[in-house]
């Protein structure tokens, strides 16, 4: 007979360890409010375990800010010498810079600046007898307007874009102040020590506005501005504020359309030309700096194919080009299996992490692209939207620590994201595999194909890794619909151990063969001739 | 080096590879046409054609392997074929040309044999070799090719007993004459498409009174 308590206590169990297991599958499941998705070898999408999840979300009420942020356009984040970090917001419309911590507790405002002591104005002091020798009048009371303003206070209008730079030991504050048409260099405490202006006109089109967007500066003390107006490329200055010419201009696109349009320049007007599309290369919409000093230059433009992400060396060459990424698809691509001008991305930001990876912001879709050394990418997280994680108008990516920081605009909102248990496996693995450490990347990358067998670079992963302990076999495996290089190597290797291996018999075989060839020719003639 | 003519019919295909400039004189001299050898080498250029894309080596194949639909392969080969067939015939009956259309049918499916031999070779060579000795495929695919163009073009030269010029104005044409037949075709397929809808509307519009 049944106890009626036990089957009490029994069902009771029963429904708490269904319960149970339903709850812990709830937890499982992914709740981010994006697809996250990556390119399979024909460059159809596939949809990927997520890589990142939300963290936080930052917005004017967590700073606890009295004006709420209005349309913010750049963020940055700077660990001093000393270990500090701190978070820089350029807050547009309300013209100042919110400077907070990675916890966001103590925030502080910078609006007003003043015109340092050290303020350096010109390299030369003009005299009146110095006048005649390339120096006008004109230069003379510039130059003393400039010293005027040392000890007196200014204001931003419109800044759009910050950086921070720990040089030998200070603190360096570059803020690119849109509507003033300069950009300001200063120290944590807002004294400016140096402005730097429209340049000349011998070397600077005169009917150019100086509208700086975007601003960097390298451990040499160099500053690169960019402007939306300027196609040359980045306008870079020294130290001591003189311009020193255009760096690292996107390339013509080299493709029919220049013939083409060479070809209509014999015979079309001046006016026609110039409202032709694509005609001339564009300005970059973004740039960053890596801890080597090499400079990655990003461009929004859609009407281009050429130069839209671009990894420069302290020489000023492309370094993506000699690697033949110069016509590399960034970003979305809309029609897949479609090769050329099928990306609708509009790249408006970049950033580089300590490893090396790549993270890209494309506002037409909300999306964050993460890609690594090579150009592969890893992962996409972010989209359009109202939700968490989701944006209507981001402007600016950074990352710190390996977390992504993403500003929009519309939303006045910091959103931080943070990789999720399957995006450290994939990370781990990432890092012993850029690091050449195949044989080690074996257990991650197993590890992540467990999880979601669809990630393309595990594959890519597995093999290398099966390549350098030998398997060739499996390797070859791997590397199929995976990697024409990988696929290549592994064959190499297989065919010469193949030959190794099976050469005597395979001569052993060719000898028969020959000899059983004359033998039958030789048997077919006295025949012939016998019959004859 | 005196030849024996005398050769069973699945030979001539082999004699003419092998002496692509003379070896269609011979061919029409002795009448060595056969239908089904050339219906053999037609399904040979289908099937290599469908094996090339399928079977070529991974460092070598740029196929889209994730679908696989037999009809662009069949309508590149067997039916551009007979169009071709059909064009070079129509026009050369009316430029004096003496061949008929099985000659015309039977040198045309010779004329490929170097073609399918080359693609056989491609894709057995493709799985052997690495990317660096692409050289090799690179030259047997040209090889193939110029060989079979060469021998078309005598073909047609010796079939129709034209001259040299006349052969290639001939050509020429033929390759115009099967644009516009294949414009044809495809207007009237849309044309048949609009009378089949038609006909289906009415057909439902009677079905939805009576019913």
């Amino acid at each position: 007979m049944f106890n009626k308590k036990l089957t009490k206590t029994v069902l009771a169990v029963v429904i708490i360890a269904v319960m149970l297991s339903f709850m812990s599958s709830f937890m499982l499941t992914a709740n981010e409010p994006w697809v996250p998705y990556n390119y399979d070898w024909w460059l159809e999408t596939y949809p990927v375990q997520s890589g990142y999840v939300v963290d936080r979300v930052i917005t004017s009420n967590e700073l606890k800010l009295s004006v709420p942020l209005k349309s913010p356009k750049d963020v940055f984040i700077y660990e001093d010498a000393k270990g500090e970090v701190s978070v820089y917001i350029v807050d547009t419309d309300n013209h100042r810079i919110i400077i907070t911590d990675l916890e966001f507790d103590k925030v502080r405002e910078l609006s007003t600046f003043t015109y340092g002591e050290d303020y350096r104005v010109e390299n030369f002091v003009p005299t009146p007898s110095s006048v005649g020798a390339g120096i006008k009048y004109d230069d003379i009371e510039a130059y003393w307007d400039e010293v005027a303003k040392i000890g007196t206070k200014t204001t931003l209008r419109n800044p759009s874009g910050i950086y921070v730079q720990d040089y030998h030991g200070e603190t360096r504050i570059y803020i690119a102040d849109n509507n003033n048409d300069r950009v300001l260099a200063c120290d944590k405490d807002g004294n400016i020590w140096m402005e730097y202006k429209r340049p000349g006109s011998e070397v600077f089109d005169p009917n150019a506005s100086f509208r700086p967007t975007k601003v960097l500066a390298d451990n040499a003390g160099n500053v690169y501005v960019c402007l939306t107006t300027i196609a040359k490329g980045a306008l870079m200055f020294n130290e001591e504020g003189d311009f020193r010419g255009f760096y690292g201009a996107n390339k013509l696109e080299e493709t029919s359309t220049a013939v083409l349009h060479a070809f209509l320049r014999l015979f079309m007007s001046r006016e026609f030309m110039q409202n032709l599309r694509g005609n001339s290369a564009v300005e970059f919409s973004g740039l960053t700096i890596d801890s080597d000093q090499f400079i990655y230059t990003v461009t929004a433009s859609r009407s281009v194919g050429t130069d839209i992400v671009k990894k420069i060396n302290p020489s000023g060459q492309n370094v993506y080009e000699k690697e033949g990424k110069s016509d590399w698809t960034w970003g979305a691509w809309i029609q897949p299996y479609v090769y050329g001008r099928t990306f609708m991305s509009t790249l408006v930001d970049i950033t580089v992490d300590d490893k090396g990876d790549l993270f890209l912001l494309d506002s037409t879709s909300g999306q964050v692209f993460q890609y690594d050394q090579d150009g592969y990418l890893i992962f996409t997280f972010g989209g359009k939207g109202e939700q968490k994680g989701l944006f209507t108008a981001p402007t600016s990516v950074e990352d710190y620590d390996s977390k992504i920081y993403v500003l929009d605009s519309t939303k006045n909102s910091l959103t931080i994201f943070k990789p999720s248990e399957f995006g450290e496996l994939v990370i781990e693995a990432m890092g012993l595999f850029n690091r050449g450490r195949y044989t080690e990347s074996l257990k991650p990358w197993s590890e992540v194909l467990k999880r979601d067998a669809n990630f393309y670079m595990a594959y890519v992963g597995m093999g290398n890794a099966k390549l350098s302990t030998g398997d060739f076999n499996e390797a070859l495996d791997y590397f199929h619909m995976h990697s024409y290089f990988g696929y290549n190597l592994a064959f190499k290797d297989l065919r010469v151990n193949y030959m190794r291996d099976n050469f005597d018999r395979m001569l052993l075989i060719v000898i028969i063969a020959i000899v059983i060839f004359a033998g039958a020719h030789i048997a077919i003639k006295i025949i012939r001739k016998r019959k004859g | 080096m005196v030849y024996d003519l005398h050769l069973p019919a699945w030979k001539w295909p082999f004699y003419v590879v092998r002496h692509p400039l003379e070896g269609f004189e011979d061919l029409r001299w002795k009448k060595g046409y056969n239908i089904k050898v050339a219906l053999v080498m037609i399904l040979a250029f289908f099937l290599t054609t469908v094996a090339q894309a399928r079977m070529t080596g991974f460092i070598f194949n740029s196929d889209f392997a994730k679908v696989f639909n037999i009809v662009p392969y069949f309508s590149s080969t067997i039916l551009l074929f007979l169009v071709w067939v059909l064009a070079n015939w129509s026009l050369c009956t009316l430029f004096n040309g003496e061949g008929t259309m099985k000659a015309i049918f039977c040198m045309s499916s010779y004329a490929l044999f170097p073609y399918i031999a080359s693609m056989i070779i491609y894709t057995v060579a493709s799985n052997i070799l690495l990317w660096r000795e692409r050289g090799f495929l690179t030259f047997i695919v040209i090889l193939g090719i110029a060989w079979s163009v060469v021998m078309m073009i005598s073909g047609i030269k010796a079939i129709h007993q034209y001259s040299v010029p006349k052969t290639l104005l001939a050509i020429i044409f033929t390759l115009l004459a099967m644009v516009i037949i294949l414009f044809i075709v495809v207007l009237l397929v849309a044309l048949f498409q609009q009378i089949y809808i038609f006909f289906y509307t009415i057909y439902t519009e009677l079905l939805y009174r009576f019913s």
